[in-house]
C-alpha cells in the first residue's frame, strides 16, 4: 500500500491533473466557438456586401435614367441657387423652367422582391399632377414583362428589400469648368439588419 | 555518486512512464468530444451557406461583368455616323428585338428556359475604318435597294480600289437619307468590286419601301433594323447626296440551345463570345424621346412603332441561378420554384453618342 502510494504521487506531480486538462479544454473550445462565431460574422459581411453591389446598381441607375433628360429637364434643372436636391434629407421642390412649373422629389424609393414567381422592383414617383405613384416592373420566368403604376406602395412581403434613393444636382461644382453640372446619387439600405450606403457622381 | 545518479534516471522514467488514468483520460477526451462536436457541428451549419454564397458571388460578377460589357458597348451606339454624313438626328443606336413570349419558354418540371423567353439587343455602329460613300447609279440616278446591285462612289481623297476592298460577303450596310429622314439596311452577297468607274455592291435585294422581313436567304436583316413593317422611316431611293455606311454591330442575344444551361452571348464580327452562363431571364427596355421623366421603360417595341431613333436609352434586365447542385436541402425560390439561387440585375444605359435634338 505504502509503495502504491508512493508511486500514485509521483505519477500525479509528473503528468496532467483532470483540472489542468478541463482548463485546456475549455480554452480549446472557447478558441472553436470563437471561429464558429466568425464564420456567422463573415456570413453577415457578405449579405451586406451583396446589398452593396445592389446599391451600386440602383445607384448608377438612377444617374442613368437622370441624364437621359435634356440638360432643361425640370427633374435636374438647377434653377434656385446653385444646388437642387440633397443627400442628407427626402427634398421636394417646385421647379419653374420656361412657362412651366413642376413639382420635383429628389428622391425615390426602391422595393425589390422575388417572391410570388415574380421578380419585382418599384421605384415612387410623382406624375405629371404630383400625385404619389409606384411604378412596379415585374419578370416573371415565362419572360413576361409587366410594368403597372398604382397610387399605393406595393404590399410587404418577407423578402422585400428596401432602398432609399437621394440625389444632388449641383451647378458648376468648384473645381469644374463653367457649365458643368454634377448629379450625386445616395442610396440606403433601410430594412437590413447593418446599416449599408452606397453614393456616386457622375458629370455632365 | 555513480549509484546516486542511477537512482535519479530510474525515478524519472519511472514519473514519465506515468500520467493519466483511464479514468481520467475517458472523462477529457468526452468532454472534448462534446464540445469539439457543438462547435464542428456550428461549422458544418456554415459550409452549404458558404458554397451558396460563393455561387451567389460568382453570379454577381458574372452580371456585374456582363452589365459593364454591355454598358461600354450601348455608350459607343451610334458612333461612326459623323465621319462624312450631316444628318441633324442619329437614325440609329440600338434595335432591340422583343420576344412576346409564349409557350416552349419555361419548363416548370425540369427547370428549362428555351428562346422564346429572351429578348435581343444589337448595338449598331458604324465601321470606323470604312469610310461613308454615296450612292450613286450607273449614270446620276438614284439606287433602288429593291434591285440586288447598289453602286456607290468614294468622297474625299478615298479611291475606287480602297473603298473596293472595305467590303466583303456578308457585310451589313445601312442606306440613310442626307436629312436623316430614310434609311434602309442590307447584306451583302458578294465582295465589293469596281465597275464603270464606281464600286458595285451586290445584295440583298430588299422589299418594297425598303422592307427586310425575310428570315433566310433574300430580304433579311439580321439586326432588325428594318425587319418590321412599321412606319419606321424607312425608303428605298437613295440619291447621291445620300449615305452608305459599313455597320460594325455588337448583338447580345441568349443562346438557349442548351435549355439547361442558357448562356449570355455578344457576337461581334461574326465571333460568338460567352459573357454569362445561367441566365435565365432577359429582356431589354426602351425609354422614348421626349417621354415623361416617370413614363416607364417599354419592353414591346411596337408601342413605338420599332422607331430606332427615338430610343433615348435602354434598360437591360437580367435574372441568373446557381448552379442546380449547390443546395443540398429542400431549398426552392420563389421566382421558378427552382431548387437554385437567383439573382436579378437591371441597369439603364443612355446610348450618349446619339443626338437626341437637345
Amino acid at each position: 500500500m505504502e509503495t502504491s502510494k508512493s508511486l500514485r504521487k509521483k505519477r500525479g506531480a509528473s503528468g496532467f491533473a483532470l483540472i489542468e486538462t478541463m482548463i485546456a479544454i475549455s480554452i480549446l473550445a472557447v478558441g472553436l466557438l470563437g471561429v464558429a462565431a466568425l464564420l456567422a460574422q463573415l456570413s453577415g459581411n457578405s449579405a451586406t456586401s451583396r446589398y452593396m453591389s445592389t446599391e451600386a446598381l440602383l445607384a448608377s441607375e438612377k444617374l442613368d435614367d437622370l441624364n437621359r433628360l435634356p440638360a432643361s429637364d425640370p427633374a435636374i434643372a438647377v434653377t434656385n441657387g446653385t444646388t437642387a436636391g440633397s443627400l442628407a434629407a427626402d427634398q421636394s421642390a417646385s421647379v419653374t423652367v420656361g412657362p412651366v412649373t413642376t413639382n420635383v422629389d429628389y428622391f425615390d424609393k426602391v422595393q425589390i422582391s422575388s417572391g410570388d414567381g415574380n421578380m419585382a422592383e418599384t421605384v415612387n414617383g410623382v406624375d405629371a399632377s404630383g400625385n404619389p405613384i409606384y411604378i412596379t416592373t415585374a419578370h416573371a420566368p415565362d419572360g413576361t414583362v409587366t410594368t403597372t403604376t398604382a397610387n399605393n406602395p406595393p404590399a410587404p412581403a418577407a423578402d422585400m428589400i428596401i432602398f432609399g434613393r437621394r440625389w444632388l444636382i449641383e451647378q458648376d461644382p468648384a473645381g469644374l469648368p463653367t457649365g458643368t453640372r454634377r448629379i450625386t446619387v445616395w442610396v440606403s439600405l433601410q430594412n437590413g439588419v447593418k446599416p449599408s450606403t452606397f453614393q456616386t457622381s457622375m458629370v455632365r | 555518486m555513480k549509484r546516486k545518479g542511477l537512482r535519479k534516471v530510474r525515478v524519472a522514467a519511472r514519473g514519465s512512464s506515468a500520467g493519466f488514468s483511464l479514468i481520467e483520460l475517458m472523462v477529457a477526451i468526452a468532454v472534448f468530444m462534446v464540445i469539439g462536436g457543438a462547435a464542428v457541428s456550428l461549422v458544418r451549419q456554415h459550409v452549404p451557406l458558404f458554397t451558396s454564397q460563393q455561387n451567389q458571388t460568382g453570379l454577381n460578377i458574372a452580371m456585374r461583368n456582363s452589365a459593364a460589357q454591355m454598358q461600354i458597348d450601348v455608350v459607343n451606339a451610334g458612333t461612326g455616323f459623323y465621319q462624312g454624313v450631316s444628318i441633324p438626328s442619329w437614325p440609329i443606336g440600338v434595335t432591340i428585338i422583343n420576344n412576346p413570349p409564349g409557350t416552349g419558354c419555361y419548363d416548370a418540371t425540369n427547370h428549362t428556359y428555351g428562346p422564346g423567353c429572351f429578348d435581343a439587343m444589337n448595338v449598331i455602329a458604324i465601321d470606323q475604318s470604312t469610310p461613308p460613300s454615296n450612292p450613286q447609279d450607273i449614270g446620276a440616278n438614284c439606287v433602288s435597294t429593291t434591285s440586288s446591285s447598289l453602286f456607290i462612289t468614294p468622297i474625299g481623297t478615298t479611291t475606287l480600289n480602297q473603298l473596293a476592298t472595305d467590303f466583303h460577303v456578308g457585310d451589313e450596310v445601312l442606306l440613310v437619307k442626307s436629312d436623316g429622314s430614310q434609311m434602309t439596311t442590307t447584306v451583302l452577297t458578294s465582295d465589293g468590286e469596281i465597275t464603270g468607274g464606281k464600286v458595285k455592291l451586290a445584295h440583298n435585294p430588299t422589299g418594297a419601301n425598303g422592307v427586310n422581313d425575310g428570315t433566310t436567304g433574300s430580304n433579311i436583316d439580321p439586326l432588325g433594323i428594318s425587319s418590321t413593317s412599321d412606319n419606321n422611316k424607312l425608303g428605298d431611293q437613295f440619291c447621291s447626296t445620300d449615305w452608305v455606311l459599313k455597320l460594325a454591330p455588337i448583338k447580345y442575344w441568349i443562346d438557349a440551345s442548351d435549355p439547361t444551361n442558357p448562356k449570355l452571348m455578344r457576337t461581334q464580327s461574326g465571333q460568338d463570345n460567352v459573357i454569362a452562363e445561367q441566365i435565365i431571364g432577359f429582356k431589354v427596355g426602351a425609354s422614348i424621346w421626349n417621354s415623361a421623366a416617370e413614363a416607364p421603360y417599354s419592353f414591346d417595341a411596337s408601342s413605338y412603332s420599332h422607331d430606332w431613333s427615338l430610343v433615348r436609352s435602354v434598360r437591360v434586365s437580367m435574372i441568373a441561378r446557381s448552379a442546380n447542385n449547390d443546395v443540398t436541402n429542400n431549398f426552392h425560390n420563389s421566382f421558378d420554384g427552382g431548387p437554385y439561387k437567383i439573382e436579378g440585375l437591371s441597369v439603364v444605359i443612355n446610348p450618349r453618342n446619339l443626338s437626341m435634338n437637345d
